[in-house]
């Protein structure tokens, strides 16, 4: 055995050991990049167990909605001619609906709701100024969207019909609300906020914003938490090992494990229809991709 | 890759496709003036010999990123934890953990004031130490280094990196260029890609001549005189130095290759990351090893893309806290270290002023969109090389990064320290008729 190779042998040798220190020895070996193209990329979410939606940097003014079927890997933007930026899509259960964010003009960002059978549109426009919406999410009967919205300091969780009307305050706490998403069931909600300081993870009942539970506790930013789709898991994305990672825990916050351990930013995490597997976008060498891995 | 004007070419090879003119304010930049440069200042060897000011255009929040402030009340301090850094009673937010961990590289300053709100007028005070009205508009510090040092070789003595003219949705800063001293002290626009190819557009000036074709006299000459008409068309008399700045540049491979990040390891460049602004930071790291007397390295990642058609770089008045989560922090994080490790790493910091800084800061209250405005009232710097004092910090805020509770550095102090650091003296700033009044930061010269 050579000196490189004795090198990569060691290499492999404390993979092993880290990997199995943390428990995922398994998923990284059943991790795959799904793009290689490497361009800014953000956003990703199942439309079916064969078909992604993320968002894409096209161009230096313009992320784009970008289709991605995995079994060719062949890309296609949602919507050919569009100019504006659209980000952060939400896609209803079946597929019909798909709800998003999309520039205006300076600093003022509205949310479209698209039903893609009928070839509709609804929307929420920005306010006046500077102004805009985020996070969107369907219920899982598909009949409404939650969505984020600031005013008087506060970033609230709203919620609106597909025809973007019937306007409700779910959660009014103080600080940053932001990224709701509901369970399978639809009786659970959980949302990030900054109500106790930094940003951490809450629970609360979907039909009305109360019984607010905190499901995390640390000094780190806790962000960006979806149900699995048997709602008994939370994926989530964390710095308090150093930079940004994807864990998942339980529903009610406890055994919290760690998924990605990369020296860069593992970030965006999206469930798998089947549950098992979670869509990331993952930063390697400057450059992003997105990447499938098995959740353990 | 380069793309010299409009075409592209590499450096020992020649043109791949058709260039075309690109008048306007990426045009006239160009070259120094020995008959103007004073010896004086190049016989007493100045601290900084080069000048790198990364402009972090759009204002970052300072209690965000440098200036935290975790007993302020909610509505001040924001979602970010604070973590510890290499410099004693320092603490940055937790979106900063490399430059936490390099803090004894570099000094901060958190006592800025500017006396504009509004971002082209607060760019032109923070870059020429004066107000854009009542006119004339001052030059650019880069343009007084550049033309007290003259031209050092055939590189332009003042290069902007980044995707041009810095601007807003209205307009440009006027104090990007030559003010006073006239277009001609204007910066050599580099434009960078993600890919790291570059794009001069002064070069267009040479449209049609291509490195390979230099040596076809009879074919340059014809060019040369369709570029002076051009350059007379668009009002620019001074062709001779504005061609001899271009010609230079385009006949002399070495000279060239100061852009060239492909002459990089790919190691290297994916330490800077794979980003417009990444790439722009190496990019500007290798004009100063070509020892370009003053670079500026302005931030023109266009982030989240939420305003169409414009830069806004650091202008968060809405998703402040997400944008600095996800974008804006994580890539200055990667790339600032990057950039200082690497010039001390070369010995270059030894003589190399780097000074990281905007026009203003942001509102330390949270606004109604949850998020943060303008806030000329205070805001932070990083100085590092060229024998300034590192590993502390300089100045003080209140407790709410309302208003400094030192002495206040404005915009003069600032163009009067640079310069006084690349070697000019007060009386070469008064025969130059600039920066008159500035006193320089003491704790730095």
């Amino acid at each position: 055995m050579n000196s490189s190779s004795r090198l990569a042998c060691c290499r492999w040798v404390t993979a092993g050991l880290v990997c199995a220190a943390f428990g995922w020895g398994t998923a990284l070996a059943a991790e795959r990049p799904l793009t290689d193209d490497h361009r800014y990329k953000r956003d990703p979410v199942f439309v079916d167990a064969g078909t992604l939606i993320f968002v894409l940097q096209v161009r230096p003014e313009q992320l784009q909605l970008v289709r991605l079927k995995l079994a060719d890997r062949k890309q296609q933007p949602v919507h050919k001619d569009e100019t504006r930026s659209e980000l952060e899509p939400a896609v209803s259960r079946g597929g019909r609906y798909l709800a998003f964010l999309q520039s205006r003009t300076a600093a003022s960002v509205g949310m479209v709701i698209e039903d893609t059978r009928e070839q509709k549109t609804a929307e929420i426009p920005p306010a006046s100024g500077f102004s805009g919406m985020r996070s969107p999410a369907f219920t899982p009967d598909g009949k409404r969207v939650l969505y984020v919205f600031a005013e008087g300091g506060r970033q609230k969780v709203f919620s609106c019909n597909i025809q973007a009307g019937d306007r409700k305050v779910l959660v009014d706490v103080a600080g940053i609300c932001n990224w709701p998403s509901v369970s399978t069931d639809g009786r659970q909600l959980l949302f990030g906020s900054t109500r106790d300081g930094n940003y951490e993870i809450y629970r609360a009942q979907a039909a009305d914003g109360s019984e607010i539970r905190r499901l995390t506790r640390h000094r780190a930013q806790d962000v960006r938490p979806r149900f699995s789709p048997d709602g008994r898991r939370v994926v989530f994305v964390s710095n308090r090992d150093g930079n940004r990672e994807i864990y998942v825990m339980d529903a009610d916050g406890s055994n919290v494990k760690r998924v990605t351990a990369h020296p860069e930013r593992d970030d965006y995490p999206a469930w798998h229809p089947d549950g098992k597997r979670i869509v990331y976008v993952s930063e390697r060498k400057g450059r992003f991709d997105l990447w499938l891995r098995d959740v353990p | 890759m380069i793309n010299v004007g409009q075409f592209r070419s590499r450096t020992c090879g020649g043109p791949s496709r058709r260039s075309f003119l690109k008048m306007g304010a990426s045009l006239p930049l160009l070259m120094g003036r020995p008959d103007l440069a004073s010896g004086a200042g190049a016989d007493r060897g100045p601290r900084a010999k080069t000048v790198l000011l990364v402009w972090l255009w759009g204002a970052p929040s300072h209690l965000d990123t440098f200036d935290p402030k975790p007993d302020a009340p909610s509505e001040y301090r924001g979602p970010f934890s604070t973590i510890a850094t290499r410099t004693p009673g320092v603490r940055f937010t937790d979106l900063l953990p490399r430059m936490a961990s390099i803090s004894d590289r570099f000094a901060l300053a958190r006592t800025h004031v500017s006396s504009q709100p509004g971002h082209p007028d607060a760019g032109t005070v923070a870059l020429t130490g004066f107000h854009e009205k009542p006119g004339p508009v001052q030059p650019n510090f880069g343009a007084i280094v550049a033309r007290h040092r003259g031209r050092t070789g055939d590189l332009p003595p003042f290069l902007s990196v980044g995707r041009g003219v810095i601007q807003d949705s209205v307009r440009i800063v006027e104090g990007y260029g030559g003010g006073t001293f006239g277009k001609a002290w204007d910066p050599f626009q580099v434009v960078v890609k993600n890919d790291g190819s570059v794009d001069l557009p002064a070069l267009d000036l040479l449209e049609g001549i291509t490195p390979g074709r230099i040596s076809d006299r009879r074919h340059l000459l014809g060019q040369l005189d369709v570029a002076r008409r051009r350059l007379e068309a668009a009002g620019i008399d001074d062709w001779e130095r504005a061609y001899q700045m271009a010609y230079g540049l385009l006949s002399n491979p070495s000279a060239r290759d100061a852009f060239d990040v492909t002459r990089e390891s790919e190691a290297t460049r994916q330490r800077y990351g794979h980003t417009h602004f990444g790439q722009s930071a190496l990019v500007a790291r290798r004009l100063v090893e070509a020892r370009v007397p003053y670079v500026q390295l302005n931030w023109s990642q266009t982030v989240e893309a939420i305003t169409p058609n414009y830069d806004f770089g650091w202008d968060t008045h809405i998703y402040n806290f997400e944008m600095l989560m996800d974008r804006h922090c994580p890539l200055l994080d990667r790339v600032l270290p990057e950039l200082m490790t690497d010039l001390q790493d070369r010995g270059l910091l030894e003589d190399t002023l780097v000074v990281v800084i905007s026009e203003f800061g942001r509102t330390p209250k949270i606004n109604p969109r949850a998020a943060r405005d303008h806030w000329p009232q205070c805001y932070f710097s990083l100085w590092s090389g060229a024998g300034v004092p590192t590993g502390g910090a300089i100045g003080q805020s209140d407790k709410l990064g309302e208003h400094p509770l030192t002495t206040p550095i404005t915009p003069l102090m600032v163009g009067t320290t640079i310069t006084e650091l690349a070697g000019l003296t007060t009386q070469d700033r008064a025969e130059l008729n600039v920066l008159s009044g500035g006193t320089v930061i003491d704790e730095f010269v």
